[in-house]
């Protein structure tokens, strides 16, 4: 029997807890809209510096064909941008369209899930044709790849990019140096890094600190001193890193680091404070990617810098490449109902006209081939640098041996490790993982 | 005996009734990922893919006896949690005396002040600190210079013997303020007669302090450790904002490595079985500490 006054007690905790239990019921008020008046397209990514110019896109797109495109800045970071995905894709909540990088194992595991929609057909009808060959290759995988990911194209590439050095003209003065003519070999280089330092100027910065900019260092000289079959031989396990090549890589480090070429920290400096010396005139030269052409100009818009090529040693077999390809891309949410309203969005994206006011607004490289007219003289070395990056070899080393050789770098720097003993760490980790 | 049992349960169902909400909130985010936690440990599993596969106790062997780097990041938090618990915590205690019956002005100030670290973000803390060690245009560096220290000037947190020390005194700056009012808390509850019979009996200050504040302390002391011990092993956001685990592997600690593990290198079911293992680690130690200090007490 239930008493009177606990009936009421009933009554008072369902009208309480009824709204609290439903509460998370309710449909997503963006989606319903769109699902009833016009389409929504999400689109998510980490692009800190030019959220406020993909939105002007947005609006002009619905402008045009009456779909709201919804750009949503997801993470201060790409690190904890890819946690975002991952949950994302446990949960089923990808957008979409997501922003991703190119190719390779990260790309590939979202394919493998069926999260990623396989772009090729739409490619092969002309959409390709727009884009650098090598861009497209980044978002695309072969036949027989380590992944096991079906061949096609998956990813649609925005911008491409590669790494090199900026150098502070002011500073190259300030310590004796020609502005118009910087370092192009390791000893000129070298002679730089002393002028400067003699002068009290920090030589180099670099987000060694993020640990990818370390090892695309090293792969540059990597690539210089054993050539790609070599490369590629120690990544699937047929050569061994200890190797003379390999540490004459390696100690491309150990020379500047004896030569007082790093900035103080520059172990664990990160990209951001990287950026911000060089910016702020604290080092001469900053080893950095396209991107930071915008990055530049909104920390300091009257920084006077140009860029350089990585130096060439002249006793490397190969001439020095420089690590590049896409930027960033796009993938279509394989799940998505508004799979076909991406595509289009996307096409719409990454057309001619777009790419150029695109280009104009976040100063960067367009993944369109159409656009390389009108770049600013910096950018214009950038899209030169595309000439001579270092190919995609569609073969990954593991992360765990990556991780020994990027942390041997900041050994190698603070002094701690000799080359060889990083080398030698590197291919203990490797054998025992094989 | 049945029978009894759901009668008492018809006559206070409303009770459990209230008592719905909070378990169903328990039962969902505390005990349910809990327990998959301890399942996904046994897979092997990239966190993406639809598939997982059964390893049995593969990961576990592997991280206790084929894993280096991760007990060299047990021991980094350790050595940090070691200097938490004793400068700390030290700095800590020593303070709330101080407050507690030496000054006798503005003690709500100081109270606000010493409290107010705790309440920052650990990133926003992991971001001051960074610039105060700055190798470049760090204010420790500048004032190392101003006192005619300029040979101690360093990247304090780029240096293998100094990384670690330095991020654990940016812990503690954080931490001390939590510790200290703890210990304020407990030194009012200690009754002031015990200490003017002391003076009777011609206590110092020393003896005071050594025979009734310490022994009634315990209590409170065996909470702060505890406190402190699980705070300092799980760091990660100072950690993440300030050095990223190097250089090399100096800094790393089990949180940072969990987190790589499971989400860097896509190593999921590698990833909660280390966080199984880190929590075992957790619990021994702290039943340890509350072992002790019972035993302490019985004394």
């Amino acid at each position: 029997m239930v008493y009177p006054c606990k009936k009421w007690i009933l009554v008072i905790y369902l009208f309480i807890m009824g709204p609290i239990l439903f509460v998370g019921c309710g449909q997503d008020k963006d989606k319903e809209i769109g699902a009833k008046k016009k389409p929504l397209i999400t689109f998510w990514h980490w692009w800190t510096d030019r959220q406020s110019i993909l939105e002007e896109f947005a609006d002009q797109y619905e402008e045009e064909t009456g779909v709201k495109v919804k750009f949503v800045l997801s993470s201060p970071s790409g690190d904890l941008y890819k946690n975002k995905l991952q949950a994302a894709a446990l949960s089923s909540t990808l957008p979409d369209i997501i922003g991703v990088w190119g190719g390779g194992e990260f790309l590939a595991r979202y394919i493998n899930a069926g999260h990623i929609s396989n772009l090729t057909d739409e490619m092969e009808e002309g959409w390709k044709d727009r884009f650098f060959p090598e861009a497209i290759k980044r978002g695309s995988y072969q036949d027989g790849n380590q992944w096991g990911v079906i061949p096609g194209t998956y990813a649609v590439p925005l911008t491409v990019m590669n790494i090199q050095i900026f150098y502070n003209k002011r500073l190259f003065e300030k310590a004796g140096l020609d502005p118009m003519n910087p370092p192009a070999t390791w000893e000129e280089f070298i002679a730089a890094g002393r002028k400067l330092r003699a002068k009290g100027i920090a030589p180099f910065t670099a987000g060694f600190g993020d640990l990818g900019l370390a090892e695309w260092f090293l792969n540059s000289y990597a690539w210089s001193f054993l050539g790609e079959d070599n490369v590629r031989a120690t990544w699937v396990g047929e050569r061994s890193y200890v190797s003379p090549e390999w540490e004459a890589a390696f100690d491309k480090f150990v020379e500047m680091r004896d030569n007082e070429m790093f900035i103080e920290g520059i172990a664990i400096m990160s990209n951001k404070q990287s950026e911000q010396a060089f910016a702020n005139g604290l080092a001469a030269m900053a080893m950095n990617g396209s991107w930071a052409v915008n990055v530049y100009y909104q920390m300091n818009p009257d920084l006077e810098y140009d860029v350089m090529s990585f130096p060439q040693d002249t006793e490397a077999a190969n001439p020095v490449l420089l690590f590049g390809g896409t930027g960033i891309c796009a993938a279509v949410n394989g799940k998505s109902s508004q799979k076909l309203e991406a595509i289009k969005f996307l096409k719409w994206f990454t057309d001619k006209e777009r790419q150029i006011e695109y280009v104009e607004k976040a100063h960067t490289l367009s993944a369109n081939r159409n656009v390389i007219d009108g770049l600013s003289p910096v950018l214009a070395k950038f899209a030169k640098g595309m000439e001579r990056i270092i190919p995609d070899l569609e073969v990954e080393e593991k992360n765990e041996v990556r991780e020994v050789l990027r942390k041997g770098i900041q050994s190698i720097i603070i002094g701690e490790k000799t080359s060889i003993k990083v080398l030698e760490e590197a291919q203990r980790l490797k054998d025992k993982l094989e | 005996m049945k029978k009894e049992k759901i009668r008492y349960i018809r006559h206070n169902w409303n009770s459990y009734l209230f008592v719905l909400p909070a378990l169903s909130i328990y039962l969902i985010f505390g005990l349910y990922p809990f327990l998959r936690t301890f399942q996904l440990s046994f897979y092997r599993w990239d966190g993406i893919a639809p598939d997982m596969q059964f390893v049995g106790l593969k990961n576990y062997i592997d991280i206790i006896f084929n894993n280096p780097i991760w007990w060299t990041s047990v021991l980094n938090a350790s050595i940090v949690s070691i200097i938490a618990l004793t400068f700390q915590n030290g700095l800590a205690l020593l303070l709330a005396i101080l407050l507690y019956r030496g000054i006798t002005n503005g003690r709500t100030i100081y109270r606000v002040i010493f409290f107010m670290p705790p309440m920052l973000s650990l990133i926003v803390v992991g971001y001051i600190w960074l610039w105060i060690y700055d190798g470049n245009y760090g204010i420790l560096n500048h004032i190392l210079r101003i006192i005619g220290l300029g040979n101690h000037v360093r990247a304090w947190l780029s240096e293998a013997n100094s990384s670690l020390i330095s991020v654990a005194v940016a812990h503690c700056w954080r931490g001390f303020g939590f510790a200290f009012i703890l210990f304020l808390a407990g030194l009012q509850t200690i009754p002031e007669d015990l200490y003017e019979a002391a003076k009777v009996d011609g206590a110092g200050t020393w003896n005071q302090f050594r025979y009734i504040t310490l022994p009634l302390l315990v209590p409170v002391a065996t909470i702060v450790s505890v406190l402190t011990i699980l705070g300092t092993m799980q760091i990660f956001d100072l950690i993440m904002a300030m050095t990223q685990g190097g250089p090399g592997f100096h800094t790393e600690v089990p949180i940072t490595r969990i987190y790589k593990e499971a989400f860097s290198y896509y190593h999921f079911g590698y990833g909660t079985a280390m966080a199984i293992v880190f929590g075992g680690l957790l619990l021994i130690l702290s039943i340890f500490q509350m072992e002790c200090s019972r035993r302490r007490l019985r004394r």
